[in-house]
């Protein structure tokens, strides 16, 4: 054999190795291989009319817990197909909204955030078709703004409300230099209205207006693509608890990938693996810790930490990556209290959660 | 003289550089601060209003106020009795602090 011919068999068996790699990792990925008539929670019907690659395709149908709390990796491991989806690594043409009984505030924002980017990717062709969905979610994700996303007519069938409402899903873009705060304030009124309490506004701005500064400044790669460096923002209102739960979600890099080990047993850690995400985002809280490593920046992160301050049983969860911090407000003492853990799946962007009881504010004076 | 930043800059004034958005902290340092502290002595110093705009993150106040000792070079001393900042809600009283607390920080890295 020439040698010509050798370099030619080795490539052919190489490129059947990938291609063996990339449809293993296809059918893991892929809940079942789908018929594009059979179809009926969220399809693209642009494509219909198409050839047999366009008519069969990826179907996701959700679990019916998506809540980060209760079913962490099943429920991020879904919302990563669907981004995969979304991105054309998947041939997704249909998700399944049907099994779906709970779904919290903060799982419903990474919902709309994925099904808005698909929505985008594919020219806000999506369609969908809600019958089969259970009434509850169904007023849920009509509160918080997917039938308008969809361009469908508010149901008919709409379930009463129960405890909990959702306000309206806003998304925000990085080079849109003028809305930010505008769009940060009217999240504000639209909670205030739900729940019928005047907030502390002032913290709750600092918040999210540092939230923004951070997606701009660290979040994504200055070369991303436009509608791959927006944000999301929404909130919910539980009467029964009397609870305000405020989300804001980016698809960047993620704090434990932007932050850099800056002291030496960091380093040391961070070398041998052993410096975990939970860990990684603990320490971005610290004040003056900044991926741009100048003393005056750094100090955005304990924005987030004020409203919690200023609340008696207020929460603050960060998910970033792997990592989650926690920082709860004790009931008793008003300390606050930190736990961090690490997951197995990334959710691939960070998230921060505010959830605090208005009635339960804490006197500045 | 007296700038009344609700009014007369944004209601919603967020970020640290322009890349951040059209009412960041740079932005106002240098149209607003800068051209008004020229002006400005003890005996009629700058007063900034900052109730009525909806908050301010840490970056628009640092880039903002520590600005002024950091990259204008201004004697922190001198911003003290020619800066006055009024607020009437006390919940605004932690802006205060920040502010001249930035400025010191700003200050002790020079």
């Amino acid at each position: 054999m020439k040698k010509q011919d050798f370099d030619h068999q080795k490539w052919l068996a190489h490129r059947d190795r990938k291609n063996r790699i990339i449809e293993c990792n296809r059918k893991r990925l892929v809940i079942h291989r789908h018929r594009f008539g059979k179809c009926h929670a969220i399809n693209n019907e642009h494509n219909t009319g198409a050839q047999e690659e366009s008519r069969s395709g990826v179907y996701i149908k959700l679990p019916p817990t998506l809540d980060l709390d209760e079913n962490y990796e099943k429920t991020v491991t879904h919302f990563r197909n669907v981004r995969r989806g979304s991105q054309r690594q998947l041939k997704l043409k249909s998700l399944n909204f049907d099994d779906i009984e709970h779904i919290s505030p903060s799982a419903a924002l990474l919902l709309a955030s994925e099904v808005d980017k698909w929505n985008q990717s594919i020219s806000w062709r999506l369609k969908a078709s809600h019958s089969s969905w259970k009434p509850q979610i169904k007023r849920l994700l009509y509160e918080m703004g997917y039938f308008e996303l969809l361009h469908i007519k508010k149901p008919t069938d709409l379930a009463e409300i129960k405890n909990t409402r959702f306000l309206k899903f806003i998304r925000g873009e990085v080079n849109n230099k003028r809305a930010a705060g505008e769009l940060a304030k009217s999240l504000r009124i639209q909670i205030e209205n739900a729940s019928g309490c005047e907030i502390k506004r002032h913290l709750l701005f600092d918040g999210l207006s540092e939230a923004i500064t951070n997606v701009t400044h660290h979040a994504y790669k200055s070369k991303s693509k436009r509608m791959f460096r927006m944000w999301w923002m929404a909130g919910a209102f539980d009467s029964e608890k009397n609870l305000v739960t405020i989300t804001f979600y980016d698809h960047g890099r993620g704090i434990p990938n932007t932050l850099p080990a800056s002291r030496f047993w960091e380093k040391l850690k961070h070398n041998f693996s052993s410096w975990n995400d939970g860990q990684k985002i603990m320490a971005a809280m610290q004040a003056g810790r900044s991926s741009t490593g100048r003393s005056e920046r750094g100090k955005g992160l304990q924005n987030f930490l004020e409203i919690i301050k200023s609340h008696t049983g207020s929460i603050l969860k960060i998910y970033s990556f792997r990592g989650c911090l926690i920082v709860k407000n004790n009931e008793n003492t008003n300390a606050l209290e930190y736990f961090q853990r690490t997951h197995t799946n990334p959710i691939q962007g960070t998230l921060i959660e505010w959830s605090f009881s208005p009635e339960k504010a804490i006197d500045e004076n | 003289m007296k700038i009344d930043i609700a009014k007369d800059f944004s209601d919603t004034p967020w970020g640290r550089y322009p890349d951040d958005g059209d009412f960041c902290g740079e932005i106002f340092r240098k149209k607003f601060l800068l051209p008004n502290l020229k002006n400005a002595s003890v005996s009629d110093p700058l007063i900034i209003k900052i109730d009525g705009a909806e908050g301010f993150g840490s970056s628009f106040l640092e880039e903002a106020f520590g600005g002024l000792v950091r990259l204008d070079k201004i004697d922190p001393a001198k911003l003290k009795s020619i800066i006055k900042i009024e607020n009437e809600k006390s919940s605004f009283q932690m802006y205060v602090k920040l502010i001249w607390k930035y400025i010191e920080e700003a200050a002790s890295q020079e």
